[in-house]
C-alpha cells in the first residue's frame, strides 16, 4: 500500500524537463518533435525525465540536435541560429510567471485553460499560477495553442503589479517556490546549434559533459569547467551578468559573508565557510568544495558536482543580493 | 496530464529541503586578510599580484627586508619597469597558500606571481640564480686584512680575546654581506624581469590588462614595451619612479618601510619615539631602506 505513495513522493524530487522555441527561432523554421510528435506552437514541451524521453530540437538545413534534459532544466531554442540555452526552475526562470505574446483571444483562452491570472502590460500579458511552466505543455485549446510565443521570466525579475504597487492592477499571487538544489547538475550555458553542419547528438550529462559539447561550437561564448570557475570573456573585455556585475571570477575572490556566514572563494577556485576553516583542513572540505560563476552572474558552490547553493554577489560591496 | 499534476501536488514538499536564500548579505570587507585584499586591488586595478615572501623564522627578517628594500629602491629602472603590471604586497607562504591552496610555491620562495585575470591563477616562482659563494666570501688575505685593521683600533686593546674574535667574525660577515647584497639584488631583480615576461607579445598582453584602469600608465608602459635605446631607458625611468611612488613611498601591504642610519632603525609611519637602537656601524645604502616584517613576531 504504501510502496506507491513512497514512489509518488520520491518523483516529486525530480521535477519535469521544459523545453521551448522562442519567436525568432520558431520564425526561421525551428520547431520539436517528441515520441514522433512535430510540434510547431509555441507552447513549451514537457519531458518526461523518469523515463529517459528526449526531444529532437530540428532546424533549418536538416539540423537534428537530440536533447536528454535532467529534471529541472528548461532548455529555449534562442534567435534564428536556434541557439540551445539552459536554465534552471526557479533558479534561471520563473516557474509560476510567463509573459505571452499574441491575440487578446489566444492569451485569454490560454490563461483559462490553464487558471492562470492574467496582467496586461503594453502587448505582452504576464500569466501567472503556481507551477504554469510545467502546464503549459498539456494545453488542448485550439484557440490557446496560437499564441505566439512564451517566453520566460528571469527568476529574478519582479512580474509587473509586484513592481507598479499599484492597487488598480490585478495582484498576482505567486507562490514562491523552491527545490533540492542537490538535484540540478548544472550551470546555464549556451551552445550554438547552427554552426553545426551535421546532425550531432547532445547528451546532457552535467558540467563535464557539456564542457565537451561546447568545444563542438565554433564560436563558444562562456567556457564551462565544470566546478572551475568558467566565466572567460573573449580579449579582456568584462562582460556584464543580468544583475550589472562584471562577469569576471577573479573579481569574486575574497570573503563574503552571507546570512551569518563567513565564505571564503579563493583564487584556486574553492571556496571555504567559517573563519577558522583552513584550506586543507578536511572538515571544511578541503579541495572537494569549489566555486564556480555561471555566465549569468551567479555564484555556484559545488561539493563534487553537486551544487550545494548560489548567490548573487556584487562584487563591489562583496554583499550577497537577491537572495 | 494527470501523471503531471500529482507529481506536483507533490512537488512543494521538496520545495522546503533548501534555499538558496540562507544566505544573505554583509559587508565583509573589514576582516579580508592583507594578501586576499591586495588581491582584490590588482584584479581592480588591472595587475597582476607579486608576493613578496615573509620568512617564517624571524632570524630571517632583517636579510630578506634588505634584499627586497635593495632591489625596490636601487634596482636598475629596466629591471623595475615590468612592476607597473604589477600589485605589490608581503605575506607569508601560509598566507600565500590560503589565496592560492592550488599551487605548490616550495618551502622557502622569495617571490611569487599571482596573475589576476582568470581563476583559478596562474602562479608562478620567482627563483633567482644562487649567487656563488666564491663571489662575496672574503678570501684570506682580505680577513688578514681586516683583522689588522683592528688590531690598530684604540679600542681593541680593550677587549678580551674572545670578545676580539667574535668582533672580528661580526666584521667579516658584515663585510661579506656588503659583498652579496648587490649580486643577490641583481639575481632577484633577473628572475622577477624574467618570470614577468619581457617579450613584447606578453608584455602587451599586460598593457591591455592595465589599460583599463589606468590609460595614462598604460600607454607609458606601452612606450616602454616598444621602443629602443634612449626611448626605452627613459620610459623605464618615467616607470621606476612610478612604482617608487606606489610602493617605496606608501606602505606595500603585509610590511612597512625602515631605514637604518647606522645608529638606529626608524619605522616609517611610527610614531618617532620608536625607534629601535641596535647599535652603531656602517650601513651600505643598498640597504639603508628596507621592508620591515618584525610586527609580524
Amino acid at each position: 500500500m504504501w510502496t506507491p505513495l513512497l514512489l509518488a513522493f520520491l518523483a516529486a524530487d525530480a521535477p519535469p524537463a521544459i523545453v521551448v522555441v522562442d519567436a525568432e527561432a520558431r520564425a526561421e523554421g525551428w520547431v520539436l518533435e517528441i515520441s514522433g510528435v512535430v510540434l510547431e506552437d509555441a507552447l513549451p514541451v514537457d519531458v518526461d525525465v523518469d523515463e529517459g524521453e528526449r526531444v529532437h530540437v530540428l532546424g533549418p538545413g536538416a539540423v537534428d540536435e537530440v536533447l536528454s534534459p535532467h529534471a529541472g532544466e528548461v532548455w529555449e531554442v534562442q534567435g534564428a541560429q536556434g541557439e540551445l540555452v539552459l536554465w534552471l526552475v526557479n533558479e534561471d526562470v520563473h516557474a509560476d510567471v510567463v509573459k505571452v505574446n499574441g491575440t487578446k483571444d489566444a492569451v485569454t483562452a490560454l490563461a483559462e485553460e490553464v487558471g492562470a491570472e492574467v496582467v496586461w502590460e503594453h502587448e505582452t500579458a504576464w500569466l501567472a499560477r503556481e507551477d504554469i511552466l510545467f502546464d503549459l505543455p498539456w494545453v488542448t485549446s485550439g484557440v490557446a495553442l496560437d499564441v505566439d510565443a512564451v517566453v520566460l521570466v528571469d527568476a529574478n525579475v519582479v512580474p509587473p503589479s509586484r513592481r507598479s504597487g499599484s492597487s488598480r492592477a490585478p495582484q498576482l499571487r505567486v507562490a514562491v517556490q523552491t527545490q533540492a538544489l542537490s538535484t540540478l547538475k548544472s550551470p546555464a550555458v549556451r551552445m550554438p546549434l547552427a554552426s553545426s553542419p551535421t546532425p550531432v547528438s547532445v547528451e546532457n550529462s552535467g558540467p563535464a559533459k557539456l564542457q565537451n559539447q561546447q568545444a563542438l561550437s565554433h564560436e563558444p561564448r562562456v567556457e564551462q569547467q565544470g566546478p572551475k570557475v568558467t566565466a572567460r570573456m573573449p580579449g579582456g573585455e568584462l562582460g556584464t551578468s543580468a544583475f550589472g556585475h562584471p562577469l569576471h571570477p577573479p573579481l569574486y575572490v575574497g570573503l563574503v559573508r552571507c546570512s551569518g556566514e563567513l565564505i571564503t572563494l579563493d583564487a584556486s577556485g574553492r571556496f571555504r565557510v567559517g573563519q577558522s576553516c583552513t584550506p586543507d583542513d578536511p572538515a571544511c572540505g578541503g579541495s572537494d568544495r569549489q566555486w564556480s560563476l555561471t555566465s549569468e552572474g551567479r555564484v555556484l558552490l559545488l561539493e563534487g558536482d553537486a551544487v550545494t547553493d548560489r548567490m548573487t554577489i556584487d562584487p563591489e560591496t562583496r554583499r550577497c543580493v537577491n537572495q | 496530464m494527470q501523471r503531471r499534476r500529482f507529481i506536483q501536488a507533490l512537488g512543494g514538499a521538496a520545495a522546503l529541503l533548501k534555499s538558496s536564500s540562507a544566505l544573505a548579505s554583509s559587508n565583509e570587507r573589514d576582516n579580508t586578510p592583507d594578501l586576499m585584499a591586495a588581491y582584490v586591488e590588482a584584479v581592480r586595478q588591472g595587475r597582476a599580484l607579486l608576493v613578496l615572501v615573509v620568512p617564517d623564522d624571524g632570524a630571517d627578517f632583517m636579510a630578506r627586508g634588505k634584499l627586497l628594500g635593495g632591489w625596490l629602491v636601487h634596482g636598475k629602472p629596466e629591471r623595475l619597469a615590468p612592476l607597473v603590471f604589477t600589485e605589490l604586497a608581503c605575506a607569508t607562504v601560509a598566507e600565500i597558500h590560503a589565496l592560492v591552496p592550488h599551487a605548490d610555491v616550495g618551502a622557502k620562495p622569495v617571490a611569487v606571481l599571482i596573475e589576476t585575470t582568470a581563476v583559478p591563477a596562474v602562479v608562478k616562482v620567482v627563483v633567482p640564480e644562487p649567487v656563488p659563494e666564491e663571489a662575496w666570501r672574503l678570501d684570506n688575505k682580505d680577513a688578514r686584512q681586516l683583522a689588522t685593521s683592528y688590531r690598530d683600533a684604540e679600542y681593541v686593546s680593550t677587549l678580551t680575546d674572545s670578545e676580539l674574535r667574535e668582533e672580528l667574525s661580526t666584521q667579516l660577515r658584515w663585510r661579506e654581506d656588503e659583498q652579496r647584497l648587490p649580486l643577490s639584488v641583481e639575481a632577484l631583480s633577473k628572475a622577477v624581469y624574467t618570470m614577468l615576461g619581457p617579450d613584447e607579445a606578453t608584455s602587451m598582453r599586460r598593457v591591455e590588462q592595465l589599460r583599463a584602469r589606468d590609460p595614462a600608465t598604460a600607454a607609458l608602459a606601452a612606450q616602454w614595451v616598444q621602443s629602443q635605446r634612449i626611448d626605452r631607458l627613459m620610459a623605464a625611468e618615467d616607470l621606476r619612479d612610478k612604482l617608487h611612488l606606489r610602493a617605496v613611498d606608501n606602505r606595500i601591504a603585509g610590511s612597512s618601510w625602515a631605514r637604518d642610519n647606522g645608529c638606529g632603525i626608524s619605522v616609517v609611519g611610527q610614531p618617532s619615539d620608536s625607534l629601535f637602537l641596535c647599535g652603531m656601524g656602517h650601513v651600505p645604502t643598498l640597504s639603508a631602506t628596507f621592508l620591515y616584517f618584525f610586527h609580524r613576531s
